[in-house]
């Protein structure tokens, strides 16, 4: 009679999240439709399902895009970035949250205001340094700027979750004679995984996607990334919308796998690092 | 730990899948990428970088190297021509050029964008290259001025463009109608079109705002008139002459009341290039109002009836106005300030400009809608495969502007701010948000405050 109750006063809930997650669901439901048309059919027919599935599309914006340049480019500047962002914000988070120093408040502000700094203040200068440099056309180049505009956030989202790990680990490790090092890769980073696998999804996600940096700082095509893919179906005055689409698919699966599969350390990785909104 | 195991287990498996997946792939080959390394070795050679718009087919890139860059080469030993197609050029070069970098030869939208360079010293003056070269003579006269700022020559024309009448002549001729030449003839030519059931325009917005500002440069040029425009241009007269208001209101009669684009407003609003196209190609339409690069898609979409499409002058809307062409330069070629080789860029450039033959070869490859460099050209200049319609546009057009009947477009002409106010704001306007009085009240305003701050473009003298 209770548990009746109990679900029956749920109904709305239900149905509230029902209607979220058809809302969230139907715009990728319509790409991976209209992947599998041609752009007089998605323009005819946008909501519909395809007369005749042309899984052509995807062979066709492979090979037009240079997916397997530009994917294998991608793979490089996220896993070098999320290396870079996790050492770098790692240990810098472990000393803002664990070390009392002289100017470890202006260091947090100075963090702070690093993250917030829009990228066209900075892209002029930056690309002047790295020109002097010889890391224009240089995927090592463009992981440095990655990890420098990542690295502030890191810093930030670690530093909150290794403030909520109780001293008493800590303590005890030292007592056993651990040094700082091995607080940090003994204790504290098996106790903070979830926030270090947050910062792993974010970076990656923004690396994935990002597009400003990377083809300001990449000009030659075989060094291109991922995201600039689908400028490969637009001509000047027309865009293959089926192409496009079918493009878009192959580059939003990986992320769309990574994050299903990691999607409840990535959850609580928010919720404890207090990103959550 | 578990956790930490598993997550990483993970990770490392989604790697390795994706890393199987990219090694299988066959590697992308790159055109003019070896050349460019194989120039890098070979230190005797003078490079030249030029970066040009990347949103052109693959095919079309291919044949341009082959048969510009590649001859350039080839005719020139001791220079090296790297020609880069680059998406988002625009964005990339003010940044590269502003650090100090960028390629040597410099391509921006239009003398608008040439402007501000300038005025930054991002570009170097052309007057001895010039002199040397023999540019003034070549070039036409109103094109070699849209690039002298304040008296010294900082940029070439590379695409000159014009609007004009695009039709479909089998609907011409089974409805007997013939291109109109004045107001009346294209009211009843409208009429005629409508009350077969057919478009009278077909043409839209949609995927490029800007399309407004085509409708709104004719409109000003042949209902107020090339002189009435060159006068405010230079500030002679003010945009909210009465004879402005005409045109803005005669507009705005035609897209809302009459239906003449695309059978109303909102259709015009819905319309983008493959439905104009196909809407006039299939001949559910009469006529297309759009500038000498539609040439490219007429013959795209009437690839199964060749002979479907012709085009004409404009109408004149105006009591006593010519018709003529509009002015329009698509992009300008510069050389950059920091240029190693501005004496091998100069060069680059000449090899564009000094050969007619050369010039129709190039612009044949790209259907004439790109690289349509303006000098004077002849018949015998066009190779033989090039569209008789084409070479008619293009022996025309400096006959026509020779004799002075030609007006002026907004991008190429009026400066930035006023220019996005007019093809954004004039949407108010039809709507009925904005009268025409307040609409040419702020244009001019942002006229006075360009002219305040000397960023309106050259105008050439009539």
């Amino acid at each position: 009679m209770f548990r009746r109750r109990r679900t029956a006063s749920l109904i709305p809930n239900y149905i509230l999240l029902g209607g979220l997650a058809i809302f969230s669901v139907i715009p990728i439901v319509l790409l991976v439709l209209n992947s599998l048309k041609t752009t007089v059919e998605i323009q005819e027919n946008p909501f519909g399902l395809p007369t005749a599935a042309r899984l052509s599309n995807y062979v066709d914006a492979w090979v037009q895009g240079q997916f397997s340049t530009t994917l294998s480019n991608t793979l490089f500047l996220t896993s070098g970035t999320i290396f870079l962002v996790v050492v770098v914000g790692g240990l810098a988070a472990f000393a803002l949250a664990r070390f009392r120093f002289s100017g470890a408040s202006a260091l947090s502000f100075y963090l702070l205001v690093g993250t917030s700094v829009p990228a066209l203040l900075f892209i002029v200068p930056l690309y002047f340094m790295w020109a002097q440099l010889d890391l224009i056309n240089s995927l090592p180049g463009l992981i440095i700027v990655y990890a420098a505009l990542y690295s502030p956030f890191a810093t930030y989202l670690l530093r909150s979750f290794l403030v909520s790990i109780p001293m008493d680990f800590e303590e005890a490790a030292r007592i056993d004679g651990a040094n700082d090092l091995q607080v940090l890769t003994r204790v504290i980073l098996p106790l903070a995984w979830p926030g270090f696998l947050t910062v792993v999804l974010v970076v990656g996600l923004g690396v994935w996607n990002e597009f400003l940096f990377a083809n300001t700082f990449l000009q030659d095509p075989a060094l291109k990334p991922i995201s600039t893919s689908l400028l490969a179906f637009q001509t000047r005055y027309q865009r293959d919308w089926g192409l496009t689409s079918a493009a878009s698919v192959m580059m939003i699966l990986p992320v769309l796998l990574l994050f299903l599969s990691l999607q409840r350390q990535f959850i609580e990785g928010l919720a404890r690092g207090g990103l959550k909104g | 730990m578990g956790i930490w195991r598993d997550g990483l287990a993970r990770v490392c498996s989604l790697m390795v899948v994706l890393s199987l997946a990219v090694g299988c792939a066959a590697p992308a080959v790159q055109p003019g990428q070896p050349a460019a390394e194989e120039a890098a070795g070979d230190g005797e050679k003078t490079k030249v970088v030029w970066w040009t718009e990347g949103d052109i087919e693959p095919a079309l890139q291919e044949a341009f190297v082959e048969q510009f860059v590649g001859t350039f080469n080839a005719a020139n030993p001791d220079i090296e021509l790297e020609v880069v197609f680059q998406q988002n050029l625009n964005d990339l070069l003010r940044t590269a050029i502003q650090a100090g970098e960028g390629p040597d030869i410099v391509q921006t939208p239009g003398p608008g964008f040439l402007l501000e360079y300038q005025q930054a010293g991002l570009v170097l003056p052309l007057n001895e290259f010039s002199t040397q070269y023999g540019w003034k003579e070549e070039i036409l006269p109103w094109a070699y001025a849209s690039g002298t700022l304040g008296g010294d020559l900082y940029g070439l024309p590379l695409t000159f463009e014009s609007m004009v009448m695009l039709y479909n002549t089998q609907v011409f001729a089974e409805l007997g109608l013939t291109p109109p030449t004045n107001r009346a003839e294209f009211d009843a030519v409208a009429q005629a079109l409508k009350d077969a059931g057919l478009l009278a325009i077909s043409y839209g917005n949609v995927g490029w705002q800007p399309t407004n500002e085509h409708l709104l440069g004719i409109y000003l040029n042949a209902y107020a008139g090339s002189d009435a425009v060159y006068e405010a241009l230079t500030g002679q007269r003010s945009w909210e002459d009465e004879v402005f208001a005409g045109a803005i209101e005669m507009l705005r009669e035609d897209m809302t009341t009459q239906g003449y684009f695309a059978g109303s407003l909102e259709d015009y609003y819905s319309f983008d290039w493959q439905t104009f196209f196909s809407t006039l190609a299939s001949g559910k339409a009469g006529m297309m109002t759009i500038g000498t690069w539609g040439f490219r898609g007429a013959t795209e979409y009437f690839a199964d009836n060749p002979e479907g499409w012709d085009w004409a002058l404009l109408p004149a809307l105006g009591e006593g106005v010519e018709q003529g062409f509009d002015l329009a330069v698509g992009s300008t070629v510069s050389i950059n300030a920091a240029s190693k080789n501005p004496e091998a860029a100069a060069k680059v450039l000449d090899f564009i400009y000094n050969d007619p033959q050369r010039a129709a070869s190039i612009a044949q490859i790209f259907s004439f809608g790109e690289f349509v460099v303006p000098i004077q050209f002849s018949a015998d200049d066009f190779p033989s495969e090039a569209d008789p319609r084409v070479v008619r546009f293009l022996t025309e057009f400096s006959q026509v502007t020779g004799e002075g009947r030609y007006g002026y477009t907004t991008w190429t002409f009026w400066p930035a701010e006023a220019e996005t106010q007019l093809w954004k704001d004039v949407e108010l306007v039809w709507s009925g948000e904005l009268t025409t009085a307040e609409y040419l009240a702020s244009h001019q305003a942002l006229w006075e405050k360009a002219r305040a701050d000397g960023a309106v473009p050259p105008i050439p003298e009539r």
